[in-house]
């Protein structure tokens, strides 16, 4: 009975984000073949709506290209290797400041000129397998024309009884450095050589229920330190526009549950995920998310929906009206409160040799639980398309 | 710290299951369907949180997104 009710509220809480769970029951033994797989994705932001602008007008935001490469290799009974590569060209304008418009409500100032960047990412893993456990070990490198970073992490897996409980651990680091390059001609107080680092822990638990029903839960902590701060933004104080400045640390915590229900029925499995998200400069957030993926023969069909919410920063503010004891401004849409909630569509088909797939995800913005007064008018709505295989051999 | 005692709270909750639940191994094939996996696509996933990681406040913690600004 007590088990019954655990699980209910497991369900009840239910779904969840990436990152810390074991990927799932193939992850205990190692690959069986090796995987090439590639992904084009086209990412558009929604232009920025001329009635939210200083200037009245229609702004175009972030367009994104991103090329995936993945290459997975069982190179022995024991050791896999992972190589992941990804480069994103990116195009667009982005939120400057927010200002006071004429009556009082806030207005974006959106950065003068189009952006042209790109960023590049390398991964690469290793995994050594044996009968009750799995070790890995990772180095990943971005590098931006104003943002390297470099980060390593080690994770291990033990499985337990018979491999029906999963239990991981997990620890990474990262160094950064942010080089501002921009137009330092029209904003000469921008930084123009910061750091910032960060350490995360994470342990994590999954279990076979019954031969339908995985459940798992995982818990995160991080520590950042260093320059938190956006170099680009400014935040109006006063009516006189002043660097973003955040806290030179900042401490999170994150849980997860998960759940994996597949349904003999229909030939269906049911995802559901829940996170919920805490930091020490005063941002909570819950995220739901809910996935149905429907087989049909060789073909998969993926249904999802993802919804999201978070409260703002305590220093967080669209424009100040008196100064701060403690000296942080920041305007920053991602800081506020707000809600999101995005869906998801995806098609796959099965080949003897990989498989061919085609997602789609639209994602929109706006007034959330947490959310007081006017919403910061910088809020993001975006969509994107992937299309890509993976080739086994 | 609150949120830690549920947290230890419900990952315990989740191994008192182990202690009444047995599948064998030859029973684990609906598990081990690759939609049955916590993280279906690990390319896709991939995506997916750095989209978020820079678009959002949260993050779950760990490398695996990799890294970069996001910040505009």
């Amino acid at each position: 009975m007590k088990i019954n009710n655990k699980l209910m509220a497991l369900t009840t809480a239910a779904l969840a984000l990436p990152s810390m769970i074991p990927k799932s029951t193939q992850a205990q033994s190692i690959p069986d073949s090796y995987k090439l797989s590639y992904r084009f994705t086209d990412y558009k932001e929604e232009d920025q709506p001329a009635n939210t602008t200083n200037t009245g007008e229609a702004v175009e935001r972030y367009d994104i290209t991103i090329h995936q490469l993945a290459f997975v290799a069982p190179v022995s009974s024991q050791v896999s290797l992972n190589l992941d590569v990804a480069t994103e060209s990116m195009s667009g304008a982005s939120p400057w400041y927010v200002a006071e418009g004429a009556d009082g409500q806030p207005v974006q100032v959106m950065s003068g000129a189009t952006i042209e960047e790109s960023r590049d990412d390398i991964s690469f893993s290793a995994n050594f397998y044996q009968e009750r456990a799995r070790i890995g070990l990772g180095v990943s490198q971005s590098t931006e024309n104003d943002y390297e970073s470099k980060s390593a992490n080690i994770n291990t897996s033990i499985w337990f009884d018979d491999k029906n409980t999963t239990l991981d651990f997990g620890f990474s680091f990262s160094d950064d450095i942010i080089e501002p390059t921009q137009s330092l001609a029209l904003d000469p107080n921008r930084v123009t050589n910061e750091n910032k680092d960060s350490e995360s822990i994470s342990i994590g638990l999954s279990q076979i229920v019954n031969k339908n029903l995985l459940v798992g839960a995982g818990l995160g902590f991080s520590n950042y330190k260093g320059y938190l701060s956006d170099p680009y933004k400014l935040a109006v104080v006063q009516g006189v526009a002043v660097r973003d400045s955040r806290p030179n640390s900042k401490e999170q915590l994150s849980m997860d549950f998960r759940l994996r229900q597949y349904i003999e029925r229909f030939s269906a499995a049911l995802h559901a995920d829940y996170r919920f998200y805490d930091n020490d400069w005063g941002i909570s957030s819950h995220t739901l998310g809910l996935g149905w993926h429907q087989g049909f023969d060789t073909w998969l069909l993926s249904v999802g929906i993802r919804w999201y919410d978070q409260s703002s920063a305590n220093f967080y503010s669209n424009f100040y009206t008196e100064e701060r004891a403690d000296g942080y401004y920041s305007s920053d849409y991602r800081l506020s409160a707000y809600g999101a909630l995005s869906y998801r569509l995806g098609v796959s088909k099965n080949f003897e040799f990989g498989t061919f797939k085609i997602t789609y995800e639209n994602y929109n913005s706006g007034e959330g639980m947490e959310s007081e007064g006017e919403l910061n008018p910088g809020l993001v709505d975006f969509h994107f398309f992937t299309v890509g295989f993976d080739y086994k051999f | 710290m609150n949120i830690m005692t549920k947290s230890v709270a419900m990952i315990i909750g989740i191994a008192s299951i182990s202690a009444c639940s047995y599948v064998s191994p030859w029973e684990k094939g609906n598990l081990a369907r690759p939609e049955m996996g916590f993280i279906t696509d690990p390319t896709d996933q991939r995506l997916s949180d750095h989209i978020y990681f820079s678009k959002e406040a949260s993050s779950s913690g760990s490398a695996v997104s990799g890294g970069g600004c996001g910040c505009n």
